[in-house]
């Protein structure tokens, strides 16, 4: 066993080694007396940087060995490729994929703001802030995220078109609680993985269910970040499908929503099947039993694979058994001929047409099925066959031999969707509203088709998220600034509140907080200014000075009065605010439409142009309770596209349960490493020992 | 004869405690568990050389299983202090800090081994006497009739390790749960002999701590798309359940090396399908209406059963039989007889689904008065989960050592001070007695006694990790830390509250530094110390605390008295 102490490591880079011993990426000044695990994850955020914002720049990683190359699309992909072995890179990992697998989007967030705060507690650090009371004061800002939970919009709200009400500041949000911000119910039980083979057995609807959220368009368009369009409007569709016909509440059921990625076509043609979608197989043959236009079929449901050889998962056969016989076995009895016989009879029996098998089907059952007018889909998602179960009445069972009539469900069509040279699909839907919707990715650069589902599975999430907390949070960095505000306001005030959070700590470490709220502050402000400069219109350090613009005017307006506040037109008088408001939300609103490019030119024009106007509405309503004013203003900073009044409907906005978990996660993990003082390796060989000189063998 | 390698010599070390290479891996290794006691302890990421699983932990038990020293002193240490948490849970770091300590000082103070380790022993056994002894000024009688002092003493567990990650807030939550957890593994019953009951804990990543929650009876993990029927009615009525513990899949038997050969044309699988359905037909017939098993079932057997409104439960796990068996009635079935035998049968009752983030799980309640509870823990991710699930584990047996001690020492560092305090008073009052029973000097003697206060003060000073100053009363002998911006002053500002939080500022006259020399004196009972009313707010397990001293004074004699390590190299 080696033991290295961290804390006084010198050097001049550190670096992150993948198993194999490559370096993957290095990091330049590091100053002595410093906590090595806080500069890695400083490090290892450092690639958060580029895929923050609507502007992503995707990153090829290529592996020295075998020469291949992955394009990764975002952070938890990459972080998946690279295959971090170290502890803190384990840890990194372990945060973004638990953020990932519970909300389905946010890890860029929470990976640049464990680095950002992990600088900021570096910087304390060498400050000379003493380690509890850094630890004391970062956790005890559990008050950003309790702000932040005040600020939140109602989904109402967004989606009808008046003007949201201003969030108010934390500061002011204490005093001044109001019942009518707070959702109904915010259901969190429901968190689910993305994916998986996880049940749809909870449909979220919106919390308050006497109002309708069927016209979920403007805040989806405020959901997608800058995404391509169209991933959000095929989410939408989903969830209109799935709701019911005339129902007042959009339903979003991400278990009975599937993707089928088709290489070959170009983008623009990504579509849903229509009618009631179903799943999205491939059925490699270019025969279709005749007749079947629309009628309604009798089917079972396999849930293993369908050849002789498959066996339930925990079955084993002993190694020690061997047949005998006396005399030569006779024909086929046992091969798969034999069993494929058997199967085809019982289903002939049965009067079945259609066969739908979660796993992969024998190849000996395929012609036969088909020339006796049944036809075979296999692969079929877990989550599908429980659906079509639920509304053909069937019942999935592991092996064909257990087929009975009381298997057998029917209400089920088949059509064939389209002729897509090999990857000829059928739409199988059930006559009972099942909720199946199938999402069409088409993409004619394989390499990216994996950046489509993602962009797609983010938007389903988001959406859904956004229908279960019925509220959403202001974007394009103004939280982020509110809290930014707040912190300043925090580490300005003299200690001497009521009831004082620290009684006991003295000036100096009044002194010591001050400086962590700061420089907290200052990480706040860091990734404001990144997501804005990664937009590309305007440099890191002119939008750092953008946000500490901003964030003095927020004082300003705090310092005017509350009350004043909702009516106050002085405040955004000031005309370059207008400016950097729409270089702020323009930049989240659609520059990513902008860079999808395919989509469209001209749309993508029409709709960045009116984001840029609309954002600075956004930005100038939710920060100083202004959006009518501002949306005059964002018309006359948007440039002529923001006449277009496309405005009210590209304002930003993000998921309130989402940021604030990210927050969260990436607080723990900056704790988690900042209370970590040594690393010990076990399973070390002694003698490879020898040349390190400052390990200890223990 | 090229086939016979050399045996190599074995390889003797000479007074190993003397030798610099072992001293300085003994002072690693120190500095390793030092580093991690207490609320502000370090946390330490432990993981292979080949990037395997990393482990983020503080705790002694997690530490100590993950770090396997090679050396034999070291592994000697390990191996008493695993031992020592392994009965008693708490203290593991306390034990291994003090062991360490008594070397050191035994070292410093010049003496001679025997000598040491035989005025160790003295002082060891005054420390127990006063311990036990009813006017201990470090010790609190506890209250069951309020459980105030029961979630003090789960939260000082709790909080002592910062890797859980929790708030102030969720771990008071946590505490409670705890603590409620403890009260219901207490049968109120059974008259005469009591038996306690079991807790099981499941971990759930993904919602918030508060989310965590304790439920009477057994909590089991179910499939995403299992429906309870609604034909049944589980509310009203104890259901019928049987259990097995024989894997149900259809699996031949195990053959071991022999094997078996069958004629062509017969199929086994379906043989035992044929005796499965058997069984299932019987279970059926005797209207079983939950079908658990801790292994496999054959699909073909649970379509049986659904089709039969049988609630069938797969792949149980082998934890969690015995509890599910105990909480039922039902007798584990470990063959597949073509028969249920009638008192294998158990009850259950109030079956209902409950949902936890993206676990689904069954809830299962006895059908008399229940001594088995299950504790859903939540959290964020896993590293903080692990930690926390064996925290609170931790929490829960301290709770039920309590039923054999009704009493808790004071937590915060203050229990070692007031010891050494007591040690050096006492231990002078006692010199000319003790120098004649242990054939020393009576310089020897001080010199050992004030190693051994020493080295308890040294326990107290290890909770400091960022360079705080810690303090001593005069008056009640207790620990005040200091915090690094302040200064300490001895005569003007009183300090507010002492490491347990027993002792107020203003009732303390002077302070001094620890590890300073001062003049001995009886440290006094705070006011209203001992009542049960008091609320210290820090507290340490009694049995706990007690085995730790005397395995850490034990293990440094023993270490002491090693004089040679002889080690096969071969």
């Amino acid at each position: 066993m080696v033991l290295t102490v961290d804390q006084s490591v010198t050097g001049l880079g550190i670096a992150c080694y993948d198993c194999r011993g490559h370096t993957v990426m290095f990091s330049r000044g590091v100053v002595q007396k410093q906590h090595v695990g806080l500069q890695k994850v400083f490090a290892l955020a450092g690639l958060a940087h580029s895929s923050l914002g609507p502007c992503k720049s995707y990153k090829m990683i290529r592996e020295e060995g075998s020469g291949a190359a992955v394009l990764a699309c975002s952070c938890v992909r990459l972080l998946e490729t690279l295959e971090l072995s170290c502890a803190v890179g384990q840890l990194v990992g372990e945060a973004v994929r638990a953020q990932h697998g519970a909300h389905g989007t946010g890890a860029g967030c929470l990976l640049f703001m464990a680095g950002a705060w992990s600088r900021a507690a570096l910087e304390c650090l060498q400050r000379g802030v003493p380690a509890p009371l850094l630890v004391r004061t970062m956790s005890g800002v559990g008050r950003v995220p309790a702000g932040v939970r005040e600020t939140h919009v109602r989904l109402e709200l967004v989606n009808n078109s008046t003007p949201p009400p201003l969030p108010r500041s934390p500061a002011v949000a204490t005093q001044r609680p109001d019942a009518h911000a707070r959702p109904g119910s915010i259901r969190l039980s429901h968190s689910r993985h993305f994916g998986g083979t996880t049940a749809a057995s909870a449909a979220v609807a919106l919390a308050s269910p006497a109002s309708s959220n069927r016209d979920v368009g403007p805040a989806a368009r405020a959901l997608s970040h800058g995404q391509l369009p169209r991933s959000m409007d095929l989410v939408v569709q989903a969830g209109r499908l799935q709701s019911a016909p005339r129902g007042l509440l959009l339903r979003l059921d991400l278990g009975r929503l599937v993707t089928c990625v088709v290489p070959g076509l170009s983008e623009d043609q990504a579509l849903r099947p229509a009618g009631l979608g179903g799943p999205g197989c491939h059925w490699r043959r270019r025969c279709w039993p005749s007749g079947w236009g629309g009628r309604s079929l009798r089917v079972v449901l396999l849930t293993g694979d369908l050849c002789v050889r498959y066996r339930h998962l925990g079955s084993k056969s002993p190694p020690g058994l061997s047949h005998v016989a006396d005399r030569l076995a006779p024909e086929g009895a046992g091969g798969e001929a034999w069993w494929a016989d058997g199967v085809l009879a019982a289903l002939l029996r049965l009067g079945v047409e259609l066969v739908l098998v979660s796993g992969a089907a024998s190849d000996a059952l395929g012609p036969p099925c088909l020339a006796r007018g049944m036809l075979l889909v296999e692969r079929v998602r877990p989550s599908v066959l429980r659906a079509l179960a639920r509304a053909s009445g069937a019942v999935p069972v592991a092996y064909a031999s257990q087929l009975s009539e009381r298997c057998v469900g029917a209400g089920v069509t088949v059509t064939p969707w389209r002729d897509l040279k090999e990857h000829q699909a059928v739409c199988v839907s059930a006559r009972a509203p099942g909720g199946l919707a199938t999402a069409v990715l088409t993409g004619c650069v394989p390499a990216r088709l994996q950046a489509l589902e993602d962009e797609f599975w983010a938007c389903a999430r988001r959406l859904q998220r956004a229908l279960q907390d019925g509220a959403l949070l202001p974007g394009a960095g103004i939280i982020e600034m509110l809290c930014v505000h707040d912190l300043q306001e925090h580490a300005r005030r003299p200690l001497a509140g009521p009831g004082g959070a620290e009684p006991e700590a003295g000036a100096a470490g009044g002194l010591c907080r001050d400086t962590v709220l700061m420089l907290m502050a200052e990480a706040l402000t860091d990734y404001v200014a990144t997501v804005t400069a990664n937009s590309g219109l305007i440099s890191k350090l002119q939008a750092r000075r953008v946000v500490e613009q901003e964030v003095e005017r927020l004082g300003g307006v705090a310092g005017d009065g509350r009350s004043g506040v909702l009516q106050g037109e002085g405040a955004l008088g000031e005309t370059s605010l207008g400016g950097a408001c729409g270089v702020l939300g323009g930049a989240c609103c659609d520059l990513g439409g902008a860079c999808g490019g395919l989509g469209g030119a001209c749309g993508g024009l029409r709709e960045a142009s009116g984001g840029l106007g609309g954002a600075s509405g956004g930005l100038g309503g939710t920060c100083g309770g202004l959006s009518g004013a501002c949306d005059g203003l964002g018309g006359a900073f948007g440039g002529p596209g923001g006449v277009s009044g496309g405005a009210e409907q590209s304002r930003v906005y993000d998921n309130l349960s989402v940021k604030v978990e990210a927050w969260r996660r990436a607080m723990d993990l900056v704790l988690l490493v900042l209370q970590t003082d040594a690393e010990v390796i076990t399973g070390v060989d002694p003698d490879s020992l020898r040349t390190e000189t400052d390990l200890v063998l223990l | 004869m090229s086939r016979l390698s050399k045996k190599s010599p074995a390889l003797c070390t000479d007074l190993p405690l003397e030798n610099p290479d072992i001293c300085q891996k003994l002072n690693v290794f120190k500095q390793l568990l030092t580093s991690c006691f207490g609320p502000n302890g370090k946390l330490k990421q432990v993981h292979n050389n080949i990037g395997g699983h990393s482990v983020t932990t503080s705790t002694s038990e997690v530490l100590l299983q993950s770090v396997s020293p090679s050396h034999p002193l070291l592994k000697f240490i390990a191996a008493s202090v695993l031992n020592h948490v392994g009965r008693f849970s708490d203290c593991g770091l306390f034990a291994a800090i003090l062991c360490f300590a008594l070397i050191d000082q035994a070292k410093l103070s010049g003496l001679r081994r025997n000598v040491s380790i035989s005025i160790n022993q003295y002082l060891l056994d005054i420390c127990t006497a006063y311990l036990h002894q009813d006017e201990c000024g470090c010790k609190v009688q506890l209250d069951f009739s309020s459980s105030k002092n029961l979630i003090t003493l789960a939260r000082s567990v709790i909080s002592s390790k910062p890797a859980c990650m929790l708030r102030e807030q969720e771990a008071l939550h946590i505490s409670m749960l705890a603590v409620q957890a403890f009260l219901l593994t207490v049968p109120c019953e059974s008259p005469g002999n009591v038996r306690l009951g079991s807790t099981v804990t499941v971990a759930v990543e993904g919602p918030p701590v508060a989310q965590s929650a304790v439920f009477p009876g057994l909590m089991l993990e179910i499939p995403d798309h299992f429906k309870l029927s609604n034909k049944n009615n589980f509310q009203s009525q104890p259901t019928k359940m049987v259990l097995f513990s024989v894997s149900l899949s259809g699996d031949l038997f195990e053959t071991d090396e022999g094997t078996v050969e069958v004629y062509h044309g017969a199929d086994v699988e379906s043989q035992i399908l044929d005796q499965l359905l058997v069984l299932g037909r019987c279970a059926v017939e005797d209207r079983v209406e939950l079908f658990v098993c801790q292994k496999v079932i054959h699909p073909v057997l649970q379509q049986y059963l659904n089709q039969h409104d049988v609630v069938v439960l797969e792949r149980l796990g082998a934890a969690l039989v015995e509890p599910l068996a105990e909480l039922t009635g039902s007798q584990p079935l470990a063959s597949l007889l073509s028969t249920i035998p009638p008192e294998a049968y158990g009850l259950a009752r109030g079956l209902n689904v409950k949902n936890f983030g993206s676990k689904k799980m069954l809830h299962l309640e006895a059908p008399g008065e229940a001594v088995i509870c299950t504790m859903v823990l939540c959290h964020r991710n896993q590293t903080l989960l692990s930690e926390l699930k064996v925290v609170v584990q931790k929490a829960q047996h301290v709770l039920r050592l309590t039923l054999r001690e009704p009493s808790a020492l004071l937590g915060g560092g203050c229990t070692e001070t007031h010891l050494a305090a007591y040690v050096r008073y006492e231990g002078i009052r006692r010199a000319a007695e003790a120098t004649s029973s242990l054939c020393c000097s009576p310089t020897e003697y001080l010199l050992g006694t004030e190693a051994f206060a020493r080295s308890l003060e040294g326990v107290a000073r290890a909770l400091e990790h960022d360079g705080g100053t810690p303090m001593v009363d005069l008056t009640h002998g207790h620990h005040w830390a200091v915090p690094v911006d302040e200064t300490p002053d001895l005569e003007g500002k009183p300090l507010r509250r002492c490491g347990c939080g027993l002792v107020r500022g203003s009732s303390v006259e002077s302070w001094t530094f620890l590890s300073t020399k001062y003049a001995e004196f009886s440290p006094a009972v705070p006011p209203g110390g001992r009542a049960a009313a008091a609320q210290p707010a820090v507290l340490d397990c009694f049995a706990a605390k007690m085995n730790a001293l005397q395995v850490a004074v034990e293990t440094a004699n023993l270490l002491q008295d090693i004089r040679y390590i002889v080690q096969d190299k071969n």
